[in-house]
């Protein structure tokens, strides 16, 4: 699941494909909270490295904040 | 608005298959309104399969007898327009000036990886879209409610009835779009199927009415039913091959 949307898309896919993952489902939003996608997947606990999606997400489900990358940078 | 759309786009050799199977195609119309105006989002913008003997890929079955291609390593060739492609390019060209009524948003069984070919081919025939989910046989209807969509139509009978149980969020109106052909007797029959709603609107107890390809609107009034009647309060379900499945989806109001 990834805020991305179109085109930035193709980094996002060829980047799983260079480390070998293959994913169940993939979710362009496009800017729009996680949160209630995280609810209609029925996901059971979700990490990002952005506080934004962790709160939009804390409503739904577990969440944890990945404190590294250049979002926590500064 | 936001509108979802399955079919955006055709993967030919499969076509006749999973219609015999039943088998829903990929993408919808599905949509959602914010500060900038209206959005739509769909699948089966795009055909499932590609054409056997021209493409190195390979069909095997999933979930409900749904057809993936394998992942094609260079983004692959554009597939070509499915069923509800026309009708999309038609909303997106609302679009046109500074406004931004409607988004199209694509839903799709197939893989993430099959989905960079869906994305290339967006760019290819030049469509506005930018939002999309892949689930890879799982059912796509349950993020219709969470991309906010306003409407969903599909091709395929079985769609739209699975739609509205969906236990999340509140669920846009839905429509069935004429049988996977692109022929301009098909959107004219959809036409005549939002004609057909907004009459009932006014008197429930009418009987549901089979959607028949002679009735044909006129061209012209295309464009102007859809903005009269895709936001509408109800939608008439109806299907050229099987009277018994007509159903009316219940009125649901737009989120804006």
């Amino acid at each position: 699941m990834t805020a991305r949307g179109a085109p930035a898309h193709e980094r996002v896919i060829r980047t799983l494909r260079s480390w070998g993952i293959r994913i169940d489902e993939a979710l362009f939003l496009g800017g729009r909270d996680k949160g209630e996608f995280l609810k209609a997947f029925g996901a059971d606990i979700f990490f990002d490295d952005q506080t934004r999606h962790c709160e939009s997400a804390a409503n739904h489900v577990a969440a944890g904040h990945v404190p590294f990358g250049v979002k926590n940078d500064s | 608005m936001r509108a979802v759309f399955l079919r955006l786009f055709l993967i030919q050799s499969e076509i006749k298959d999973f219609r015999i199977k039943g088998v829903p195609g990929e993408g919808g119309i599905s949509g959602n309104a914010d500060s900038r105006g209206c959005q739509i989002g769909g699948g089966d913008l795009f055909p499932r399969a590609f054409r056997p003997g021209r493409e190195p890929s390979r069909l095997r079955g999933g979930r409900r007898g749904c057809l993936f291609t394998t992942p094609d390593r260079e983004g692959g060739r554009p597939l070509a327009p499915g069923v509800a492609f026309p009708l999309a390019k038609k909303l997106l060209a609302l679009n046109r000036g500074a406004s931004h009524r409607v988004e199209v948003i694509l839903i799709s069984r197939n893989s993430a990886d099959t989905g960079l070919r869906i994305f290339n081919s967006i760019r290819h025939h030049n469509l506005d879209i930018s939002r999309a989910a892949f689930t890879r046989g799982e059912s796509p209807y349950r993020y219709i409610g969470a991309y906010g969509a306003h409407l969903f139509l599909s091709a395929n009978a079985e769609d739209v009835q699975e739609r509205p149980s969906m236990p999340v969020l509140p669920q846009p109106p839905s429509c069935l779009l004429p049988p996977a052909t692109m022929s301009p007797t098909s959107y004219a029959s959809l036409s005549t199927a939002m004609r057909l709603s907004s009459r009932t609107r006014r008197n429930r107890s009418t009987p549901p009415m089979a959607l028949r390809p002679s009735t044909v609107a006129r061209p012209r009034q295309r464009i102007g039913l859809y903005r009269a009647g895709l936001f509408g309060s109800s939608w008439r379900l109806c299907t050229q091959s099987s009277p018994s499945t007509q159903q009316t989806i219940p009125p649901s109001v737009p989120h804006w």
